[in-house]
């Protein structure tokens, strides 16, 4: 059953076919909501007041649009707002280095832990959309209310920190 | 080892989703171009981090929570139905407000003890059953119980 059929169930028919929402999406959610937040609990956190918020505006679905999307910028919105409530909380965890070869998936995570806390915030949500969730410019501006151009400015400014604090903290990267 | 099927990273950003999925797709089996990537453009493969999945246990009790959370807002069928069982709530509240308040001081006073009068209590009917037997207990000077015990009495 695709994602518009099971909108149209749970405004119509049966509520209880939003645990399937939950069920196929939560993964993603906690995801981008970690990525953002970089806090288990605290992503847990804004992966529920996502699903509560996509309850909420379930009316408001464009049909025509992606629904992964959809709730993926959700998602983005929730931990971003998370993000601006948490202004004065403890400085993010840093991970300690691997120690072998990098290059997997879980070397790119222990690395994305090692310079993402480093970035300014905003820079940090820009890469997290662009990179990892693949957002549209137009998307990411409207997300943090200002122009597609700063959102440019802030991408090229995070990619450009990110890589130079790649190398400085895994030298063993360069070619 | 090289290979060059792939753009250098730095120029991804214009490209199409479509090229952009056929990159991402080649750099997870080329591992040459995945060693230049990560050299080069690191930020190109964190789209990796995305597909991992989460064990069962971590999700145990998330369901219960968002459902607990967001059962007072149910379907929009649900919350008409619930605005509308309020708002007769309140108007059946107001109604019987507004009576009392309009005929609650004229009601008349009663005492319910004064007004029970000893000719209420019932008439013993004349029992035409040979069989039954019937009992009168003055319990006090105004009060009799009259119990009845007729065999052919169908309950």
């Amino acid at each position: 059953m695709d994602d518009r059929e099971i909108v149209r169930i749970c405004l119509t028919e049966n509520s209880e076919a939003f645990e399937w929402i939950v069920a196929k999406y939560r993964d993603s959610v906690f995801w981008t909501a970690y990525h953002l937040v970089l806090d288990y609990e605290d992503a847990r956190d804004v992966a529920q007041q996502c699903f509560l918020k996509t309850w909420n505006s379930l009316k408001s679905y464009d049909p025509d649009r992606s629904f992964a999307s959809w709730i993926a910028r959700i998602a983005a919105n929730c931990a971003i707002d998370f993000l601006r409530s948490r202004k004065s909380a403890e400085p993010l965890p840093e991970i300690a280095a691997p120690s072998k070869p990098l290059g997997s998936v879980q070397d790119i995570r222990k690395i994305f832990l090692r310079i993402v806390p480093l970035l300014a915030e905003k820079q940090r949500i820009v890469l997290v959309l662009r990179e990892i969730e693949g957002m549209e410019f137009t998307e990411m501006a409207g997300l943090l209310n200002c122009t597609e151009s700063t959102v440019r400015n802030l991408l090229s400014q995070a990619k450009e920190s990110f890589r130079k604090k790649t190398k400085e903290f895994f030298p063993e990267y360069g070619l | 080892m090289d290979c060059n099927r792939i753009p250098a990273p730095r120029l991804w950003d214009d490209e199409t989703p479509e090229k952009l999925g056929q990159y991402r797709v080649h750099i997870r089996f080329c591992s040459a171009c995945r060693a230049k990537v990560l050299s080069e453009a690191p930020e190109k493969l964190l789209f990796d981090l995305q597909d991992d999945s989460l064990p069962e246990e971590f999700w145990l009790g998330f369901w219960n929570s968002v459902d607990r959370k967001s059962s007072s807002i149910r379907t929009p069928a649900a919350r008409a139905s619930l605005r509308a069982a309020a708002a007769t709530r309140w108007i059946a509240v107001l109604i019987i407000g507004f009576f009392i308040v309009i005929y609650g001081r004229t009601l008349p006073e009663t005492d319910p003890v004064k007004q029970v009068r000893t000719s209420d209590y019932p008439v013993i009917e004349s029992i035409r059953n040979p069989e039954a037997r019937y009992y009168i207990l003055q319990t006090s000077k105004d009060q009799k119980v009259v119990m009845v015990f007729d065999p052919g009495m169908e309950l």
